[in-house]
Order: structure tokens, then C-alpha cells, then sequence
């Protein structure tokens, strides 16, 4: 069967092994041509082919319904659900869109952009399901970067205490946030990475019980509470987390053997419970190039797909405004070092990689958690630490309530720096930086500014710093106006003062 | 979105109209001594960000002159209601009318400025 011949997911349903394989290469081929020609987001989706292929294969996508959280490793997705031959518009105007989205198919059962929502929205769907009284499956496919948000746990805390609503959580673990991920849940993953396999001997926990020897078989009823401990037992701490949550673990399983995922998909179906199905992925699968620079290969602007580098744009382009900021910041940091920047997993598009890889000492990556950011940052506030918060405006909205009742209310000396303000591109909606100014300035006692240019922003972000209050900082995406940037000495503004340039 | 509006400033320009720029710098405070003089002798203003027009910068200077009881029409340029697509930057600014031409096409129409 040709990928191009595919219209619905459905068609996948008894293909072999062999010809799902086939299909599979077929999406790496289409996936990174696209790619390579208009960029895009590449390691993710190259990462999950066979989970998506295997997944598929478990469901009847006419009525049951699979939610993928952030959707920039939807693209395999995408080419099997219709979108084939309209993909080398991808993410260009009128084109295929770079995130899922509602309105673009019928298969997309739920938008996203931004991390950890996932759950949330399929056990939103499965409650409505119930409700209905109707038996579809819902499943969530989160990476392990995205669990590091604290939705993605609050989701996980309430589906947990709920073990009559079938959910499947696809835990889709390629140890990688765009960064690699930080903190303790990201160790225990790694820990349970390297645990040998759970073993589904057979089609349910029921039956792979069965074969623990002198537990399995004949159990009395009384016995019966007693059989998920006792399995416990036998594979220490694989999944422990997860099932002390209220959900049956299974895995891990290799995210790319098309056998074992379809049969653990069935497995976890079959379950009518919670069941969380880790799949261990290796981002960029199957290009060399990718698999061996993540955090690079995570989304690209177009490139050569025999060489794996960038091709350059036409006419240099003055340095970003990021990057300024990042330089700018390090020298701060390195006079005064009450001064910490901090970054919700985005190291590299906020310009603070500089400052990690300098003074990792005056440098924070929270993970994909916001919300935790802004807090972090007032408590440090409140103990005489100077911390700056660079995260996109599209990110920021997120933790609206700490900006008010954590920094504003408080009035503590935070600066934040809204990178991507403005219109963004080709990530569209979801990501558009157009809100910022609407919601920072309702929040009591903040400074709220923006500069005119690359120097300006130098003279912002001292003043930023140096101001006795909150303030935010907003700076557009790409490239400066290429005006000349000082490497010390700015000079602060009055807070307030706008300047008339032309009469 | 400075460099915007010294480019349609420009334009204005070569139309025989002169446009005074103010790089406001700060949203919240507003430079208040600063740009009530300005707006009482000019009698014309139009704001430009680069964002939502809800509540958004051109809100805030429609809020210090009515707040100051100074009746005088602000034309407010900035994302509409609408959600803003995929596109390269350009394409959406362009269907949002705000590149340099189209937002100095948009302020002569606006303030009758063309005879």
C-alpha cells in the first residue's frame, strides 16, 4: 500500500507487519522532505511513526478519539488522516497547519500548541463519553517533557482517582524536552527506562498474573485485592509513581517495534481503566543527523537533507533580539551575581543557553512549568536574588494568576521578558505573542515596556533590573534592526519617559 | 513596531504629511507630560503595537485622554479581534494592513487627509 493511496486511518486496519513498516518508512521519506524544504518541527514527529501506526491499528478512528498534546509530533498523524498531498504547504499560509487543529480534520479531535493539556481533554472527552453512555476509546499521547507541567499532573491526580473511565495515557518518553528535560520526574523516568520490561505474557494484567508462579492461578476472591501488590512486588518500582496514582502502568515497551506496541495498546484497551502505556521513543528516528543533535533537529528551518545543515538565508540578517538579550544578560550576571535567569525549558529560543553554558550557577531551566517559574522567581525576589524571567508571551499567559497574586500583589522586583511578542509566523495561533500588553496591564504595579530596538532592549533590561518592582519586558521574534549594541555602560530610563522622535 | 511607524511616517511624508513619532517606550506608566501636550496641539493621534486591540496600548492612551477629558479622535492600529493563522510574518501583517504602506493608506483615510 502507498502512503499517498492513504484517505483514513481505518485502512491500516489488517496490514502486516511488513507493509505497516513499509508505511512507516514512507512517512519518515515524506516527513523529512516536507520538512527539509519549508522546516518545521522534525525530531517529534520522526520519533513516534510506528507508536502512531501501532496506535492506529488499535482504534476505529471514525469513533474513538486520540489526543495529542502540543501536536508538533502530529505530522505522521497528519499523513495518514488526508493530508498527504497538501503537506508540502505545511505551515505556510492557507496551508497545513504546523499544530492540530479542530478545524483543519475531523481527525484531529483536539487543538493544542502549548504543552500538557493533553489529559486533561481526553478525560474530558471520556466523562462526556460516559455520560453518553457510549464505549469509545480515548487516549492521550504526552512526551515526557510535557508531564513536567503541572496541568499534565493535575490531570493525571483526577483521571487516577476515577477507575471507572477507561483512559489510555500514551506516555510517549523520548527523555528530551526541546532541551533535555529536567527535574526528579525525569529521573524516575530514567530509571524506569533501564528497568526491564513488564511482561504482557497475554492480553490483560489478569492473565499475565496468572503466569507469576504460585500467585496465578485459581486465586480466591479474597486473594483477588492482593494480586495487584503481590504484581507490584515482582517488578519492583517499574511504574510504581503511576499506579500509587490510581493508574495501571505498562511498559516500558520500545516505541518503535510495531509488534509489541500493537499488542500493548490492546492490552491497555482492554483494561476499562486508567492505564498509562510507556513508550520509550527515540526523537528524530530514523535520521541520523536528528537522533544525534536533538535539541537541534527538535524543529529546523529548511535544510539539506544529505548534508543535515541549515540552508542559509540569502542576505545576513542582523543578530535576534534574543540573542542580545542573552548576551546582555551574561554580562549582567557576571558583575552582579544576585542576578538568575530563569527559563521554562526553553533555553535556546529565549537566548539563555549563553548563560547556561557560562554561569550555569546564575541559570534555572524549570521544565515546561510556568506557572512554577513565576512563583520561584517572587520567592527568590523576596530573599534579595535579582531573578529574570525570559519566557514567550504565548507561554506567560499561563501563569496570568502567579503574575497578579505571586509578584504583582506582592510587588516583589521580578523582570520578565516576553520573547516573541508580536506576530510570530508559521506556529499560528496558539502561539501568536498578541495578548501580552492586554493581560500584563491590568496587573497592579507593573512597569510594562518595549523597546524600539536591539539597544534600547540593553537599556530595558538594566532598568528592568535595577527597578525596585515587577516589571515586563516584551521583545519581538527574529532579527534586530542590526543597530550597534554596547557591551557595558547602558544607561538605565526613567521609568515612564517616552521620547518624541521625529516632531 | 517603531520602525514601522517611521516607515509610514515616510510615506506620509512624501504626501505632504507631517507625522510626529512618539516612542512611547512604556506602556504602564504612560509618558502622561509628555503626550497630552502633544495630542492638545496635534489634535490627531493614532496608536501602533503589534498586538491585541483589546486592551491594548491604543485602549490605554483612549483611556488617559477621556480619563483627562480630552475629546480627540484616536485611531487605534493593532490585531483586530481575529485569530491570526499560520503565515510567514510578512503574509500576516499584510492581511492584518499593518506594513507601512497600508497603515499610512489607512490614516490618510481615516483623518480625510487627501485633499
Amino acid at each position: 500500500m502507498l502512503l499517498s493511496e492513504l484517505s483514513h486511518p481505518n485502512q491500516l486496519h489488517g496490514l502486516t507487519v511488513s507493509q505497516l513498516e513499509e508505511i512507516a518508512c514512507q512517512i519518515r521519506e515524506r516527513h523529512l522532505q516536507v520538512v527539509s524544504t519549508s522546516g518545521g518541527h522534525l525530531g517529534p514527529g520522526l520519533g513516534v511513526v510506528e507508536l502512531t501506526l501501532a496506535l492506529y491499528q488499535t482504534l476505529d478512528l471514525d469513533f474513538d478519539k486520540v489526543v495529542w498534546d502540543v501536536g508538533h509530533q502530529g505530522y505522521p498523524h497528519k499523513l495518514i488522516t488526508g493530508r498527504f498531498s497538501q503537506f508540502d504547504s505545511l505551515r505556510q499560509q492557507n496551508g497545513v497547519a504546523g499544530y492540530l487543529k479542530r478545524s483543519e480534520s475531523k481527525f484531529d479531535h483536539f487543538g493544542a500548541g502549548h504543552a500538557s493539556t493533553s489529559i486533561s481533554a481526553a478525560l474530558g472527552m471520556a466523562i462526556a463519553r460516559d455520560r453518553k453512555g457510549e464505549n469509545y476509546k480515548c487516549v492521550a499521547v504526552i512526551g515526557d517533557g510535557a508531564l513536567t507541567g503541572g496541568m499534565a499532573l493535575e490531570a493525571i491526580n483526577h483521571a487516577g482517582h476515577l477507575p471507572n473511565t477507561p483512559l489510555v495515557v500514551v506516555l510517549n518518553d523520548n527523555d528530551m524536552s526541546i532541551s533535555p528535560p529536567v527535574g526528579a520526574l525525569s529521573s524516575y523516568l530514567n530509571k524506569v527506562r533501564v528497568s526491564p520490561p513488564l511482561q504482557f505474557l497475554s492480553d490483560s494484567v489478569q492473565e499475565s498474573v496468572k503466569n507469576i508462579p504460585l500467585i496465578g492461578k485459581d486465586i480466591p476472591e479474597e486473594l483477588k485485592n492482593i494480586k495487584g501488590s503481590v504484581r507490584r512486588l515482582s517488578v519492583p518500582k517499574v511504574g510504581a509513581v503511576f499506579e500509587e496514582l490510581g493508574f495501571t502502568y505498562m511498559g516500558p515497551i520500545d516505541g518503535h517495534d510495531i509488534v509489541n506496541l500493537v499488542k500493548t495498546f490492546n492490552a491497555a484497551h482492554k483494561l476499562k481503566r486508567p492505564v498509562l502505556v510507556h513508550v520509550v521513543t527515540t526523537k528524530g528516528k530514523g535520521y541520523p543527523y536528528a537522533e544525534a543533535d536533538q535539541v537541534g533537529y527538535h524543529a529546523q528551518s529548511a535544510f539539506d537533507l544529505t548534508t543535515g545543515k541549515s540552508i542559509p538565508s540569502k542576505k545576513p540578517k542582523p543578530i535576534s533580539y534574543s540573542k542580545i538579550f542573552g548576551q546582555t544578560l551574561l554580562k549582567i550576571c557576571e558583575q552582579d551575581s544576585k542576578v538568575v535567569g530563569i527559563t521554562a525549558a526553553m533555553a535556546t529560543g529565549t537566548g539563555l543557553d549563553i548563560l547556561q553554558k557560562n554561569i550555569p550557577d546564575q541559570y534555572i531551566d524549570v521544565g515546561i512549568a510556568e506557572q512554577h517559574a513565576v512563583t520561584l522567581a517572587a520567592g527568590m525576589s523576596c530573599d534579595g536574588l535579582k531573578p529574570v524571567v525570559a519566557i514567550y508571551s504565548t507561554f506567560l499567559q499561563r501563569a496570568f494568576d502567579q503574575l497578579i497574586h505571586d509578584v504583582g500583589i506582592q510587588n516583589l522586583p521580578v523582570s520578565f521578558v516576553l520573547d516573541r511578542a508580536g506576530i510570530v509566523g508559521a506556529d499560528g495561533p496558539t502561539h501568536q505573542g498578541q495578548y501580552d500588553i492586554s493581560y500584563m496591564r491590568s496587573i497592579p504595579n507593573f512597569v510594562l515596556m518595549a523597546p524600539k530596538d536591539e539597544s534600547e532592549l540593553q537599556r530595558m533590561l538594566i532598568t528592568s533590573i535595577n527597578h525596585n518592582g515587577p516589571t515586563a519586558l516584551r521583545i519581538p521574534r527574529g532579527s534586530g534592526l542590526g543597530v550597534a549594541v554596547m557591551d557595558e555602560g547602558w544607561e538605565p530610563l526613567n521609568i515612564g519617559e517616552a521620547e518624541i522622535l521625529e516632531e | 513596531m517603531v520602525a514601522s511607524a517611521i516607515e509610514t511616517a515616510k510615506i506620509l511624508k512624501n504626501m505632504n504629511i507631517n507625522a510626529c513619532i512618539v516612542n512611547a517606550r512604556f506602556v504602564k506608566p504612560l509618558d502622561k507630560n509628555l503626550i497630552m501636550p502633544l495630542v492638545s496641539r496635534i489634535q490627531k493621534v493614532v496608536t501602533m503595537e503589534e498586538g491585541t486591540l483589546i486592551g491594548g496600548f491604543g485602549s490605554a492612551i483612549v483611556e488617559l485622554l477621556n480619563d483627562n477629558e480630552v475629546n480627540i479622535p484616536v485611531y487605534r492600529i493593532g490585531i483586530p479581534d481575529v485569530l491570526v493563522d499560520h503565515a510567514s510574518p510578512d503574509q500576516s501583517k499584510e492581511k492584518l494592513e499593518l506594513m507601512p504602506d497600508q497603515m499610512a493608506d489607512k490614516i490618510v483615510k481615516k483623518f480625510k487627509l487627501n485633499n
